[in-house]
């Protein structure tokens, strides 16, 4: 299930929300949560569930022995035990098939067998270990009931598509959240316009990407791309830019609004990354509880920035290929990977402080360029399609600038085109906190305010209902994560 | 005054349709005047009273925020139960859709590998939201939305494929090196640059001239006729279409193999049927090339159906009569009348009576005239390419079809899929097929064998159509001129009937053969496959 899909919309969703109002304490409460969070993860699969209580129950009975060793070896080996259960595992369902592909074509040999992926694995791994560091080094203390920390690893909210909730963040609020109306009010704001930006721009940006470049799950999509003119990949990559950005915020939108209306506070995961000054400042912006957890639990403890500039740059290598690799099990996500770090090197020690200088358009085209062409590898899994793309943008494919089709997609979706543009910087947000300070001063300006913030949510609802009625366009961009 | 006004104006040298733009705008702006006047006295008088009310206390703010929260949650919960009750009150759930003309998913039965690899729970979602009530409403809803996107409503659904560059001589090899010069190539309206190219489609309905009553025809069988599933065999082979407005076109991309596949078989037929029967090929270009603007057409990748059908005929062999449509059907196009549907893929009646007219010509007979034969309105049709884009301005505005039968008969003998022979109306009752369905009133759509029989005529003669589903509206105007029509589909004859073409023309003592068929058909391999094995 996902959040926008109607039976999650008008059919679990609420289902979870009375059966959590009706429940009487936080106990009960907490039940509620669990067992409908077990249901909606095994919506994918019910035998994943299997998996997800075996790890999470692995790296109780870790995190409890941890806590309980007195002797610092003992703990690092327990850590490592635990740590080593989790990223085997993930290795296994997710990168297995991978690795054995390349070595079948290497070496003829051996057979490969079809895993499919569990879905949110990478997530709910990556939190888990972010659990046990936490535990080693004295940041929480174990959690010493078993469905507490079940609730934590599966709570739906953040289960399949992130943000990663570091344990740390929710550790109070697990066992004794409050219920404020401010907080459901907003979390009702904040889901709904998650929703809209997934239902109604998100998904359109996707099948105009498609339109544009070719659609991922075509045959022959090399010769497609080879043939399509200068503009239609511009285009195609714009689509796209926007789409991915707009769908992972859109979810993370939902999961935090969704969070605050019974009273979690998650962290904040994206940060108008494509208002960034620079490629560092984009990862800054961009899936801020991934970056910080590669920060954090790989690249921190492997020294950091604090050693000698090749074991820097080496520390940035194996962040980086990590990144790219967790995305997805296909090169095309390593080399991904490796694009950035190959330009946050650049950044640290070739152009230094330079991007901060530059006048702001000069940011736009300077991040934008870079990260439209990062989007286009991440989406080609065919390297070959990702070349040709890259020279049918400057125009080497010799199907001139433009034609018909293109002139007559764009044109037609001109205004949906500015409007997703829109969706992706900070302006709606800052009118309306213009409009609120307004509101403040003026009573008139108050009721205009209220009226927004009362009914927006609805209207945005039926919108979303009505581009998910007739919409068979609504993919699941992180099966690969 | 206004008048005093444009005399106290300073007038510069200029041309004449500036200073008459100039007027229009500076007559606007005078009209517009005292609305603007209003409008910002009334702000101003807002402002100045809102400026001598002190803001409000923080005590009122903070009242109006917790009362606006309160009501955001109550708001939104309320909406939220409402559409929760709709939504899980199973009998109000639609299961038929008029706006896509299919059944609506049903619910899945759970099987044990279903469950346990979670597709039974997919496909819960998808019948959750495929039969979401008010579906309609929230379609229409999205329509709207999507019309606000953008500046207009052309666009193109699906992969455009690019077409080989159409040689400009014939094909030349062993069997067909007889050069243009000895083929006879009939060319009704034979000046090319006559051609006019207009998209007269958006009126083109009102503009037939064919306005008799519906004549209640009771069909002459009440069998059931295997409706096969031939439409949806079409659509699988369906190009990339070029939507404007309410009416779609087809793109052509010329395949250099498959054309020359094409024209060897024909060829084949000719010499195979030499001394038995005239081969006949009449290539019928499809609505792109007819009715969109030949500006239109060159900025988009679709290949020009004048050249392909130049290169198909040229490389013909002299014993194959060729019936090149081209000029005739665009002549008619640009006198606005209504060849092609818009929603659909076909032609109409009226464009197969046209090119019923020059094969007439090409064979020395003589043409019916139309109003020789008993015709027919069905109205309400949108067929495959509403299907393939499900187009809010084609439902609104449908096609409608006009139909011709002969009036000696209007029965005809069907040989089904499976063998078996049914007896069957000409020109069915379009009214009672559905919306989508209605181009299967010729003939009952198609099946592998038709045969028709003319009472009134007794010499013997026979014609043997093979084709797709274009020659189903073709079919019915032969039988004034043959006492027997043998309609072939190439793609299905082979499931019932093991003959090919010429033994088939020598049992039933066949005189014409006409190859009838969309210029699409020459572009894919499987069809021209298909027809080749049939010729043998």
């Amino acid at each position: 299930m996902v959040f926008s899909s109607l039976l999650f919309l008008y059919a679990f969703f609420p289902l979870n929300m009375l059966a959590y109002r009706i429940a009487p304490d936080i106990k009960a409460k907490n039940w509620v949560m669990l067992v409908f969070s077990l249901v909606f993860y095994a919506w994918a699969g019910p035998v994943y569930v299997l998996l997800l209580v075996g790890m999470t129950y692995a790296d109780y009975i870790a995190a409890l022995w941890i806590d309980a060793a007195k002797r610092k070896s003992t703990r690092k080996k327990m850590l490592f035990r635990g740590c080593a259960i989790n990223l085997g595992l993930l290795c296994v369902f997710k990168y297995l098939t991978f690795l054995l592909q390349n070595f079948h074509s290497w070496w003829g040999f051996p057979w490969v067998p079809q895993i499919a992926l569990p879905i949110g694995i990478s997530f709910y791994t990556f939190q888990l270990i972010s659990y046990m560091v936490d535990v080693y080094r004295e940041q929480v203390p174990a959690q010493k009931d078993f469905k507490v920390l079940l609730l934590y690893v599966s709570l739906f909210h953040q289960c399949i598509a992130g943000p990663i909730v570091r344990y740390e963040t929710i550790e109070q609020e697990l066992t004794g959240r409050k219920f404020r109306r401010s907080d459901m009010a907003g979390g009702i704001r904040r889901f709904t316009v998650g929703l809209a930006k997934k239902a109604l721009l998100s998904n359109y940006c996707g099948s105009l990407a498609d339109t544009f470049l070719v659609s991922t799950s075509a045959e022959g999509q090399l010769a497609t791309v080879a043939a399509r003119p200068a503009l239609s990949i511009w285009l195609g990559v714009l689509c796209y830019t926007l789409q991915i950005y707009l769908d992972f915020s859109a979810y993370s939108d939902m999961a935090i609004g969704m969070g605050q209306m019974i009273g979690f506070h998650y962290d904040e995961n994206f940060n108008y990354p494509y208002c960034a000054r620079s490629i560092r400042d984009f990862w800054r912006r961009w899936h801020i509880s991934l970056s910080s957890f590669f920060r954090d639990y790989v690249y921190i403890p492997l020294g950091g920035s604090r050693r000698s500039v090749p074991r820097v740059i080496l520390n940035l290598l194996v962040v980086w290929a990590l990144t790219g690799l967790w995305h997805g099990a296909s090169w095309n996500y390593v080399f991904w990977g490796l694009y950035y770090f190959v330009f946050l090197v650049l950044e640290r020690y070739v152009l230094r402080g330079l991007p901060e200088k530059m006048p702001h358009w000069l940011n736009r085209v300077y991040v934008l360029g870079i990260v439209g062409v990062g989007w286009l590898l991440f989406r080609c899994e065919d390297i070959n399609v990702f070349w040709a793309a890259l020279r049918g943008l400057i125009g080497l494919n010799g199907n001139g600038f433009t034609n018909y089709e293109t002139n007559l997609t764009l044109r037609s979706n001109l205004f949906f085109l500015i409007v997703a543009a829109v969706g992706c910087t900070p302006f709606v947000v800052n009118q309306g906190k213009k409009l609120a300070a307004r509101a403040e001063r003026k009573k008139g300006w108050m009721w205009l305010y209220q009226c927004i913030q009362m009914l927006s949510p609805i209207l945005l609802t039926l919108l979303s209902t009505a581009a998910l009625v007739g919409d068979s366009y609504n993919p699941f961009l992180y099966f690969r994560f | 005054m206004k008048q005093n006004k444009r005399k106290n104006r300073l007038r510069l040298p200029m041309p004449a349709f500036v200073r008459k733009l100039e007027d229009k705008v500076l007559d606007f702006l005078d009209w517009i005047a005292p609305v603007v006047d209003w409008v910002g006295d009334q702000a101003e008088r807002y402002k100045a009273a809102s400026d001598a009310v002190p803001p409000p206390s923080k005590h009122w703010v903070k009242r109006r925020k917790v009362s606006a929260e309160r009501l955001t949650v109550t708001l939104f919960l309320l909406f939220l139960t409402v559409m929760t009750v709709l939504a899980l009150y199973l009998p109000i759930r639609p299961t038929w859709s008029n706006l896509e003309n299919r059944t609506l998913t049903e619910f899945p039965t759970p099987t044990v590998v279903r469950v346990l690899n979670g597709s039974f729970f997919d496909d819960i979602n998808t019948w959750f939201a495929d039969t979401f009530p008010l579906r309609e409403r929230f379609l229409a809803a999205q329509n709207t939305m999507e019309s606000f996107y953008g500046l207009q409503s052309h666009k193109v659904v699906g992969d455009v494929a690019e077409g080989d560059e159409i040689p400009e001589t014939a094909k030349t090899d062993d069997d067909t090196s007889q050069s243009d010069d000895t083929e006879e190539t009939v060319e009704p309206a034979a000046d090319a640059s006559a051609a006019a190219e207009e998209v007269e489609t958006a009126d083109a309905s009102s503009s037939v001239a064919v306005e008799q009553p519906v004549e209640e025809e009771e069909p002459a069988e009440d069998e059931p006729v295997t409706e096969d599933d031939d439409l949806t065999d079409d659509i699988q082979t369906l190009g990339a279409l070029l939507v404007i407005r309410d009416a779609a076109y087809e793109y052509y991309n010329f395949v250099q193999d498959t054309a020359d596949d094409y024209i060897d078989l024909v060829n084949r037929a000719a010499e195979l049927l030499e001394g038995q029967s005239t081969v006949y090929d009449l290539v019928v270009p499809n609505s792109m090339d007819i009715c969109v603007s030949e500006k239109i057409r060159k900025s988009i990748n679709t290949s020009d159906q004048q050249a392909a059908l130049n290169y198909l005929y040229s490389s013909m062999s002299s014993q194959v009569q060729t019936v090149n449509v081209y000029d005739l059907l665009s002549e008619h196009q640009a006198e606005g009348e209504y060849l092609y549907f818009r929603t659909d893929h076909h032609w109409t009646a009226l464009g197969a009576y046209y090119a019923y007219t020059a094969f007439a010509e090409a064979a020395g007979k003589e043409a019916a005239s139309l109003d020789d034969y008993q015709a027919y309105t069905f109205e309400g049709f949108t067929g495959s390419f509403y299907r393939e884009t499900e187009s809010a301005a084609m439902l609104s505005n449908p096609d409608t079809v006009y139909a011709y039968g002969p009036t000696s008969t209007n029965t005809v003998l069907i040989t089904q899929d499976d063998g078996s022979q049914i007896s069957h109306t000409l020109i069915g009752d379009g009214d009672s097929l559905s919306a989508v369905d209605k181009y299967l009133t010729f003939l009952g759509g198609d099946h592998p064998l038709t045969v028709i029989e003319n009472p009134d005529i007794t010499d013997g003669s026979a014609v043997m159509i093979i084709k797709e589903s274009y020659g189903n509206c073709f079919a019915p105007f032969l039988v004034e001129n043959y006492q027997y029509v043998y309609v072939v589909d190439y793609r299905y004859i082979a499931d019932v009937d093991s003959r090919t073409l010429p033994e088939l023309a020598e049992d039933y003592d066949v005189d014409d053969v006409i190859f009838v068929h969309s210029i699409s058909a020459t572009r894919d391999s499987s069809s021209v496959k298909k027809m080749a094995s049939f010729v043998g």
